[in-house]
């Protein structure tokens, strides 16, 4: 068998692999969006799930928000320089009033909101008013469904 | 047969090229930083020549790139992925993720998973962080423990609250290590808030100025 014969076998082997897997598995997807189709962690939560009335909680940081805001969102950035005392402070009576609180970050790949959660939970746990959750997808699910706007001009103290 | 086989073996190659010396790497901070800068060194240990594309983070709190933004390295030819990690407001041990796809490399399989732990120091340790009573329920003297956790003594100054239903008392257990907050609501019968702010003269400008919080609210059935 000459070389060629057998370069032309192994490409043909793979090609029919290749197709056979995109045929079972599908399209290939982005990394965030194959993140989003693993089983929920403990504490999360998709976005369809999410009842009427929660306080959300933006945790992405200022420069991720110019792709837009989902309106009566709270901030509250763990990477940021300022406390995050000062931060709950601020926010303190729509914490205390909240029945459940969703927190969200970029995508189903980040975990900043999934550490914020921790640190609400540990350390503020008898000021909130409801459970804490994260949103599964972040973001980008939000995004998806069309719940995100245009980022609104800064309020002094925010 | 044997062109076969080298083209096997050219396709297995092509993978797992990357070899990191320390994959996962744990940084004790120091308290008053506010970045944390960390090196994962790595050599290209296969035959052929490998591009690193991407570099991505489980955080934007961690910045990461490749020293001289080299992105080819040739077989045996070593590199190193640096991340800089914000501190931000973070405390305590916060883990984070970083992954580098080569040129060729599935989503799901980048040549570089990199962990990285860092441990900020907590100066003031609060336990709680919130108090609570319920509505109508007896208005008794709650605790907060406040422990320093420095090498060096740090004081409580002054302790002060906003909402003048609750009486605050600052107790010294140990001068510089161990003090108590001591709150107590005049009275219990409406549903509150609270914030406290304690003083201290901590170094660490971050560490200065501690915030606990009360609650009064309905009892949970």
């Amino acid at each position: 068998m000459t070389s060629s014969v057998q370069v032309a076998i192994f490409l043909g082997i793979a090609a029919v692999g290749a197709s056979a897997h995109w045929l079972v598995q599908g399209r290939p997807v982005s990394a965030a969006l194959a993140a989003e189709e693993t089983p929920l962690q403990p504490g999360e939560v998709r976005l369809e799930d999410v009842p009427d009335g929660v306080l959300w909680v933006d945790a992405r940081p200022e420069a991720a928000r110019a792709d837009g805001e989902l309106p009566d969102a709270i901030r509250l950035d763990p990477a940021s320089a300022e406390s995050l005392d000062r931060q709950v402070e601020r926010h303190l009576e729509a914490l205390f009033g909240a029945v459940e609180i969703v927190i969200f970050c970029d995508d189903a790949r980040c975990n900043l909101s999934h550490e914020l959660a921790k640190r609400l939970r540990e350390d503020y746990g008898g000021l909130l008013g409801g459970e804490v959750r994260v949103l599964r997808g972040g973001a980008a699910a939000l995004r998806r469904a069309g719940r995100l706007e245009a980022p609104r001009a800064p309020v002094p103290g925010q | 047969m044997k062109a076969l086989a080298f083209w096997l073996a050219f396709a297995v190659a092509a993978f797992g090229q990357l070899r990191v010396a320390k994959p996962d790497q744990e940084i004790h901070a120091k308290a008053d930083v506010r970045e944390v800068e960390v090196a994962f060194e790595f050599e290209n240990a296969g035959s052929e020549p490998v591009t690193i594309a991407r570099l991505e983070s489980s955080c934007s709190c961690v910045r990461v790139g490749l020293k001289d933004e080299k992105r080819r390295y040739e077989p045996g030819e070593k590199g190193t992925v640096e991340a800089v990690f914000e501190v931000g407001n973070f405390s305590g041990a916060v883990h984070k993720m970083i992954q580098g796809w080569a040129e060729g490399d599935a989503q799901g399989s980048p040549s570089l998973r990199l962990g990285l732990t860092i441990h900020l120091p907590v100066l003031v340790a609060m336990e709680p962080k919130t108090l609570r009573w319920d509505q109508g329920g007896k208005p008794e003297t709650k605790t907060i423990e406040i422990r320093m956790q420095a090498d060096d003594p740090i004081r409580v100054k002054r302790a002060s609250a906003l909402n003048e239903n609750f009486a605050l008392e600052v107790e010294t257990v140990e001068e510089g290590r161990h003090y108590r907050l001591k709150v107590t609501p005049q009275s219990t019968a409406e549903a509150a808030l609270a914030v406290f702010q304690i003083e201290t003269d901590c170094r660490v400008e971050r560490h200065r100025t501690q915030r606990a919080f009360a609650t009064i609210r309905p009892a949970k059935p």
